[in-house]
């Protein structure tokens, strides 16, 4: 059932300025918050001394499972944007969703986190407010953990760090599949011993 | 596999307008009096003129201008070209009410984009036509639009009074009066999820794409009408490789139109250098690109055409067909 | 729209309800065996864009209908209510696409309604229609356009009443995506899941296909389909007893049946499976309706046609491993290559898949 090549597995590249953005918002999930100071440090450098005003930049920021690296984040003096912080990634979701909706068309939006983190601020922003896929860029960051949905019974497992996992919900054993559903955020986990019941292989750590 | 030359649909002309001095609008029926197809608002047909000697003359696409949910009739609107290639000035002096065409089913190449929160509508002169049937859709769905309308002068101006009569949203700039319509403007504090749509000259689609690129848009909200008619040039010779034939292209046809003349059936379908559907490879000769579909890679290396739109720079070119 | 003239199309003797799970007792009359959309007119298969006008066929084929309603007609449909009863997500349309819907609606009912109006008929006054199914005793008056008028939304109210799954593309940036659909006789992938895929993600982990440039031919394509214009092809796989439903979703339990193939059950146990896909352009919504249509055939009851016992026989052997892998019955070719060798004389055959 491992298939090489398989089209919808996100490939996820380093944050990058994006200078035809008027409006860069940040968003950040634990040790995400290192791309953010260096996303917001080339930012602030500007290329070509276009840099953007310290008021077209907004950061959000949870510490989510940590750690928490929201100090760093407020350091840097008055010149630079300051990190909205809130204790989990619904109340950012939520802050960042009221933000985006009164925002203009020349948004960009960055994020960086675990990849559940990304694909859960992916959808708030893409399904709630209406922007484009284009004008988001995404890095992964901390261990390379997946969000996987049981094909079965539908439960989602935030972080699967290893295929073969047991379900939580149905208690299955899923292999991961690189099957990815950008509308969900999840990869397919699929009962890995359908046709020979008990014959479980042994888990193998997920490295991408 | 398929050709394009698909059936067409035999309509009469049971209607014409003239809407201003240069603008005549045709109503068309089925010849048979059943319905024609509804269709999505931004679609074109093609309209087939024939000669008196029922020799076809003029190919030309034309924007569905009426009701999309509506199959009883279709209407198009025609603007006299005196220095075009003949078309329309063929359907303003040669099609009567009551005479027979030939049209395709309609095709979409200039669509509403349906997850849009917010539609922004930019139309110069006869580019309001395909938004004609578009509001018509907005409307229905519910969804949030406004229409900037420039035109020179009246003449310019079709169905001015009767979308003033109906949308409240619409803003009209008469360029004759010193109105112009300012993209930047526009565009500015538009909201996310909104899309821009703009049907005129290239230089007010070039202004628009302009001015949503410096307010940070990105291009897939920004939507143009790709449509083009084919150029008028110096005639060539087109070689066909596989069926080993030459045949000359005036500088009034297209080469698509040379080989049709000549009995042969390339795939196509937009005739406007959009769709794709006639792209053709090039074995030999430079291209004169006008089409809005090969990438510029592939434009820059000459390897394939449209050749709906694009013609040779060498006297001669061999094509795969 | 719809194109056929009703002379060319079979007369559907629709059998009592038959099993497509548990007791399994579904099978195929000879005539049904004679109208089998047999998918190999060669001795080996590789993919292609193997697209040819959905307009018409031969006289009785399968082809014939625009979309075919045969002896199972009720068996299927009954099949459907039990999936739907179990896992309403099944049929999911996406909220933009409720113009597709009222489009999927219109093209099933007139299309019905021309090719059998022994069975179905439509009345349509200004908005007001009238739709009948007598075979499943259904006479409904809607307004068109008004969904609170019927008892469903439009796409799952019609697509319950049609065999074979249906989804449905939105076209947009020169993509389509699947933005809905009717899935509950697929072949192992899942609708809640791949719901909103481009056209690439859909396809995504069909191995050869993409470096090949199958889907980049076929994706500019179907851009381009025309409204009444429809287009088709033929796909296949194999799967263990006569089993419409599998799904990704059920694979824990029927996962299970591909280890029960021996040399003594094969002939009974292993199917064809194949997909008539016909795809048409909406014209209101310009979204694109794709249906599949799935046939299944056991290896006994096609081995009753010589010509597709050793042809069968040939493409399976030289399947490709990847190819067979990806479709699921690498484990118990074999077996049914075996069984098939005793119909298969080496004798040259002609090119086409007819049964003579």
């Amino acid at each position: 059932m491992s298939i090489p090549g398989i089209k919808s597995k996100p490939v996820y590249t380093g944050l990058t300025p994006d200078p035809g953005g008027c409006q860069h918002v940040l968003a950040g999930e634990g040790p995400g918050a290192e791309a953010l100071l260096r996303l917001r440090r080339e930012l602030a450098e500007g290329n070509d001394g276009m840099a953007p005003e310290a008021s077209a930049v907004a950061l959000f920021y949870t510490a989510g499972a940590g750690p928490d690296q929201g100090e760093e984040l407020a350091e840097g003096g008055r010149d630079f944007p300051q990190p909205w912080r809130f204790p989990d990634t619904e109340g950012l979701c939520s802050a960042l969703g009221d933000y985006l909706a009164d925002s203009g068309m020349g948004v960009r939006l960055y994020v960086a986190g675990s990849e559940a983190f990304l694909w859960r601020v992916v959808a708030t922003a893409r399904d709630g407010v209406g922007i484009s896929e284009a004008a988001i860029q995404m890095e992964r960051c901390g261990p390379p953990a997946r969000p996987v949905c049981c094909i079965h019974c539908k439960t989602t497992d935030p972080a699967v760090s290893t295929t073969v996992y047991q379900c939580p919900g149905c208690g299955l054993n899923l292999f991961v599949r690189d099957h990815f559903s950008r509308r969900l955020g999840v990869y397919q986990g699929v009962c890995v011993d359908a046709e020979a019941p008990g014959d479980v292989p042994e888990p193998e750590e997920l490295d991408s | 596999m398929i050709t394009s030359q698909q059936p067409s649909i035999p309509v009469r002309v049971t209607g014409i307008d003239q809407v201003t001095p240069s603008v005549k609008t045709f109503t068309l029926e089925h010849t048979e009096g059943i319905p024609l197809p509804c269709f999505s608002g931004g679609s074109h047909v093609v309209v087939t003129m024939k000669d008196a000697q029922g020799q076809v003359c003029h190919r030309n696409p034309y924007s569905l201008t009426s009701p999309p949910d509506d199959g009883r009739c279709y209407r198009i609107s025609v603007r006299r070209d005196d220095a075009g290639r003949g078309g329309s000035l063929f359907m303003h002096e040669r099609v009567g009410e009551g005479d027979f065409l030939d049209i395709s089913a309609p095709v979409n190449l200039f669509p509403l984009n349906v997850l849009a929160r917010r539609h922004v509508l930019i139309a110069s002169g006869i580019g309001i036509t395909p938004f004609l049937a578009q509001m018509h859709e907005l409307r229905q769905r519910g969804v949030p639009y406004e229409l900037h309308y420039q035109f020179r002068d009246d003449d310019g101006a079709p169905y001015r009074d009767a979308i003033a009569a109906r949308e409240p949203t619409a803003s009209f700039y008469e360029s004759d009066q010193g109105e112009y319509l300012d993209p930047l403007a526009i565009l500015r504090d538009q909201p996310l999820g909104t899309h821009v749509y703009v049907c005129g000259p290239a230089g007010l689609i070039n202004d628009v794409s302009a001015a949503a690129t410096k307010l940070g848009w990105p291009p897939r909200h920004v939507h143009s009408e790709a449509f083009t008619a084919p150029p008028v040039g110096e005639p060539f010779t087109v070689v066909c490789h596989r069926s080993e034939r030459e045949i000359e292209v005036p500088g009034t046809a297209s080469v698509l139109e040379a080989l049709e003349g000549a009995g042969l059936e390339p795939a196509c379908s937009c005739r406007g250098g959009a769709c794709g559907e006639c792209e053709t490879r090039v074995l030999e000769g430079d291209i004169e690109h006008h089409d809005h579909f090969l990438s510029d890679d592939v434009k820059a290396a000459n390897s394939r055409m449209m050749i709906c739109v694009s013609r040779a720079r060498t006297s001669r070119v061999v094509l795969d067909l | 729209m719809t194109m056929q003239a009703e002379s060319t199309v079979a007369e559907p003797r629709v059998k009592p309800v038959e099993t497509f799970r548990d007791d399994f007792t579904y099978s195929n009359s000879p005539e049904a065996i004679r109208r089998f959309p047999f998918p190999f007119p060669e001795d080996s298969y590789m993919y292609s864009v193997n697209i040819e006008p959905h307009n018409g066929g031969p006289p009785g084929s399968a082809y014939a209908p625009a979309f075919d309603i045969d002896e199972h007609y009720l068996s299927e449909i009954e099949e459907r209510r039990k999936v739907l009863e179990e896992d309403p997500s099944r049929c999911t349309v996406l909220p933009h696409m409720m113009t597709a819907q009222w489009d999927t609606l219109e093209l099933l009912m007139e299309s019905l309604s021309t090719d059998y109006p022994q069975h179905f008929s439509l009345t349509r006054e200004g908005d007001r229609w009238t739709w009948e199914n007598r075979l499943l005793g259904i006479h409904d008056t809607f307004t068109f356009g008004d969904p609170e008028t019927l008892p469903m939304e439009p796409f799952e109210y019609i697509t319950r009443q049609v065999q074979g799954d249906f989804t449905l593309h939105d076209q947009r940036d020169d993509m389509l995506y699947m933005d809905g659909g009717m899935l509950t006789c697929q072949a192992d992938w899942s609708l809640q899941f791949d719901l909103g895929m481009n056209f690439y993600e859909w396809h995504g982990p069909v191995p050869r296909a993409h470096e090949m440039g199958v889907f980049d031919r076929a994706l500019k394509y179907l851009l381009n389909l025309q409204v009444g214009h429809p287009v088709r092809r033929l796909n296949w796989t194999m799967t263990v007893n006569p089993r419409m439903d599998t799904s990704p979703e059920n694979y824990h339990k029927w996962g299970i049946d591909r280890a029960t193939v021996t040399p003594e059950n094969v002939g009974d146990k292993a199917h064809l499976r194949v997909e008539l896909q016909a795809l048409y352009r909406l014209p209101r919504s310009n979204a694109v309706l794709f249906s599949i249509r799935c046939y299944l055939i056991s290896v006994n009851e096609l081995a009753t046609i010589p010509k597709w016992a050793k042809r069968f026989h040939r493409v399976l052997k030289t399947l490709p491993d990847d190819l067979a892998d990806y479709k699921g019955f690498i484990d118990y070719r074999p077996i049914v290559v075996e069984y098939l060798s005793q119909f298969d004389d080496g004798e040259e055959l002609a090119y086409g898949a007819a049964p003579e």
